[in-house]
């Protein structure tokens, strides 16, 4: 199915030349300019730190991935884009606009969806849709109705309450009340949670086609593999502080995968004596091993074995930022 | 602001016409409960023998009110608790639920993160909450000017004093919105947006009675919002009284610049 708006009309709008969307997402790059700067952002909360000397730059048309663990500090990064806290220290920029003095101007070209949104919960889905957008008074919901398509949300269903709403369908509406009026950028934080994988799935081609049309878009999550599906470099944030930003190629490179594997019968000594890879457990025929970067030499040597079962465990982040600790170290 | 003013005004009608019809009630019993003293000798006689604190507590005015008949004992009928907390109650309730509530909820991210300046959002919200507190006064009056042609005492009342009293409520109910709003700019918690105006007006209402009821603590009584909320005053002596009203409406104005201005400074971290 075509969706028409979001596939074509504002391209001209957004300043990306049609000839940049045939070109790769790296000679794109290359052409834009930055739209989310921050430089030396810190906040504390009292004697807390929030986040400290927090420096990063998000290029115009970018999916920019932002990682890290709860608490890390991806919400106080997010709130200070949105302008809802004032730095204690740096600075942060949207489209060059100070985040904190021209707070209301620049929301004009923001969408943002909260982490756990709350919504109103005695209006129906549509009342809500119709008050957040003539908030906008900018901009029209131009994209209220192909969202709502998209993700499945049914007129029926935004004439209900939404205290009557499960946690999936509160999650569509955040979305669809962040993007309706067609936001230059969207700040979304942990925007796939409660959505089930086949309207995850939608929200990362929406995202796609606002990428398409020169949208940029900061994607915080605590999700590896979300970050790794729509954004092209990853910031990770760890104790307040960026721990590294990397296009998402090097951090693939960086991951350790966890794999467990049951032989038909026990393997060789000598057998995973490969580049990246370190055994972690051997009990008779169950092996449980972890391997760095390219997995295919492991798999050519698997390939040589009986093999009854095979299990890549998902990497858990904190897996990623002590590869990073041990780099630093 | 204007559509602030109007979802705001929506979530809380409910609450408001149950409060006015409340007002409405209370007004026709208080008017027409004045023929059971059967007239001005015998509501005076009534006044006259109130114990000190009864008379504290409802702040009737001795030999001025005697006089007064009717009209004096309609400016009681403003000065009643029922009228004090239903009045309270809205103001309190409504400023909790503008800000503070919005911010325990998070639904305040969604309002924020549109192109609206925060003082407009205050600004909206306290216009919805000042509409409420008109809604009540004009529900009291409604109420009394209906009791009082149930029971035939036009001839016994000036309907201006009537009107001033009714202005001099408004004032107070902006009073107490005023630091309401402000207690809750400057709060993540709804329950402690409703506990600590509450504990507030009490205070006042507490010192105000204590500085009528010995003449020692007199001068402490200034101190009190509710000294310069005097209904029977204005029946008894028919004036306006512009001090207290100055007092009352520079202290809501005050208040309501400290909440705009506290919102507007501060981060948005619950």
């Amino acid at each position: 199915m075509k969706y028409a708006y979001l596939s074509d009309s504002r391209i001209a709008h957004r300043g990306v030349s049609t000839k940049l969307l045939g070109e790769s997402y790296q000679d794109i790059m290359s052409f834009v300019e930055p739209v989310i700067q921050t430089h030396d952002l810190t906040k504390h909360y009292n004697k807390v730190v929030g986040i400290e000397e927090l420096t990063l730059t998000v290029n115009k048309g970018e999916i920019f991935g932002f990682l890290g663990p709860n608490g890390a500090g991806k919400t106080t990064t997010i709130r200070i884009l949105v302008g809802l806290l004032r730095p204690t220290a740096g600075y942060a920029t949207l489209l060059g606009m100070d985040t904190w003095k021209d707070s209301v101007s620049l929301k004009s070209y923001l969408g943002f969806i909260p982490d756990f949104p709350a919504l109103y919960e005695n209006l129906r889905g549509m009342e809500l849709l119709d008050y957040l957008g003539r908030l906008n008074t900018q901009r029209d919901p131009v994209l209220r109705e192909e969202l709502c398509e998209r993700l499945e949300l049914s007129r029926d269903d935004l004439d209900r309450r939404i205290k009557g709403y499960s946690r999936g369908m509160r999650q569509k509406l955040a979305i669809i009340q962040a993007l309706q009026h067609d936001p230059e950028i969207l700040i979304l934080d942990e925007p796939t949670e409660g959505l089930d994988p086949l309207m995850q799935n939608a929200l990362f081609q929406i995202l796609t086609d606002f990428q398409a049309r020169g949208s940029t878009i900061f994607f915080s999550s605590h999700i590896l593999p979300d970050v790794e599906k729509v954004c092209q470099r990853v910031g990770i944030i760890r104790q307040g502080k960026l721990v590294t930003v990397s296009n998402v190629e090097e951090l693939r490179q960086e991951k350790v995968r966890t794999m467990k594997v049951v032989l038909t019968q026990e393997a060789p000594d000598g057998v995973f004596s490969v580049p990246g890879v370190m055994l972690i457990e051997r009990n008779g025929r169950d092996i449980r091993l972890t391997v760095k970067g390219d997995i295919n030499p492991l798999l050519r040597e698997l390939a040589k074995l009986e093999i009854e079962d095979m299990i890549f465990e998902q990497t858990h982040l904190e897996d990623i930022f002590m590869g990073f600790y041990r780099q630093e170290e | 602001m204007g559509l602030i003013f109007i979802h705001t005004l929506k979530g809380h009608r409910i609450v408001l016409l149950l409060m006015a019809l409340a007002l409405i009630g209370f007004g026709i019993l208080i008017a027409t409960s004045f023929q059971t003293f059967r007239g001005a000798a015998a509501s005076a006689a009534f006044v006259q023998e109130m114990p000190k604190g009864v008379s504290a507590l409802l702040k009737t005015e001795g030999n001025l009110l005697l006089a007064s008949g009717a009209q004096g004992y309609l400016g009681i009928g403003f000065r009643h608790p029922l009228v004090l907390i239903i009045v309270s109650a809205l103001a309190i309730a409504t400023a909790s639920g503008a800000i503070a509530r919005e911010i325990e909820r998070k639904t305040i991210l969604l309002l924020l993160s549109r192109p609206i300046p925060r003082y407009k959002l205050v600004l909206g919200k306290m216009a919805e909450s000042s509409l409420g507190g008109v809604v009540l006064v004009i529900s009291l009056l409604v109420g009394i000017l209906s009791g009082v042609a149930i029971a035939h005492l036009w001839s016994e009342i000036t309907l201006g004093p009537i009107f001033v009293m009714g202005f001099n409520t408004l004032c107070l109910y902006l009073v107490i919105l005023g630091y309401s709003f402000l207690i809750s700019s400057l709060s993540n918690d709804g329950g402690r947006a409703i506990m600590l105006p509450t504990a507030l007006t009490v205070a006042f209402f507490f010192i105000d009675f204590m500085a009528s009821l010995f003449d020692v603590l007199k001068p402490l009584g200034y101190i009190s919002i509710f000294h310069y909320y005097d209904p029977t005053a204005i029946a008894t002596q028919g004036t306006f009284p512009i001090l207290s009203v100055g007092v009352l409406l520079s202290v809501a104005l005050v208040a309501t610049a400290g909440s705009i201005i506290a919102f507007q400074r501060r981060d948005i971290a619950a």
